[in-house]
């Protein structure tokens, strides 16, 4: 069973992430979402 | 400058197949970890390591892609027939624990006799004994190009979900 929490907990534990894991197959919807939520890498600051 | 419109490659160190995303996330050099994966591939992650994870269905679907009963076009009939009334039906496919889900969801008999990761398409001109997969279908072609036809469709439908590691767990 899938756990369902508020919706902003995945979003600020993306954005706290010192890396994000990437899903081969998904990978267009998972760019997309995290655009979405206006997460950014950090590994992407430059 | 952030780059807002960062665009990930397959070739991208951070991009994994989704089945390795809930161990890495409890490797020990990953701290602070963020996956994303499908529900398709979350519903199988073991009981050890889904102890061990917080995980958010995002309430977004992929694509088209949903789970359906396919069987070969010449037996279709018969299934029907099979699941009309209430026998057991004996299934392939990589996602059993899907298949137990949608088993109780649509209270058919649905019975798991073939596991295997990959191209299920394949197994019922291979293993005569099943009478079809579950597998995911997004337009359906490579399944038909097997000569399966679609029983039932929409069984299970897959969504984004985020997942990461509980403070203290880790996999090694």
């Amino acid at each position: 069973m899938i756990q369902t929490l508020e919706a902003c907990s995945a979003t600020s534990m993306a954005a706290d992430a010192s890396i994000l894991l990437l899903p081969k197959g998904n990978l267009a919807e998972a760019t997309s979402w995290l655009q979405s939520v206006d997460v950014l890498p950090k590994e992407c600051l430059h | 400058m952030f780059c807002r419109r960062s665009v990930f490659t397959k070739d991208d160190p951070r991009v994994f197949r989704e089945g390795d995303i809930p161990s890495l996330l409890l490797d020990p050099d990953i701290e602070r970890g963020f996956g994303l994966a499908g529900s398709d591939s979350i519903a199988e992650i073991s009981p050890r390591l889904r102890a061990q994870l917080r995980i958010e269905d995002l309430g977004r679907s992929i694509s088209n892609l949903r789970f359906a009963l396919m069987a070969l076009v010449p037996n279709t009939e018969t299934v029907r027939k099979k699941i009309d009334a209430g026998d057991p039906i004996i299934i392939g496919t990589s996602n059993p624990a899907t298949v137990g889900a949608i088993a109780l969801n649509t209270a058919i008999d649905f019975q798991v006799s073939a596991v295997y990761g990959g191209q299920i398409e394949k197994l019922p001109r291979l293993l005569p004994r099943l009478d079809g997969i579950i597998d995911l279908v997004d337009s359906g072609k490579s399944c038909r190009d097997q000569g399966l036809e679609v029983v039932l469709d929409d069984l299970q439908t897959v969504t984004l979900c985020g997942l990461w590691a509980l403070e203290g767990s880790q996999y090694y």
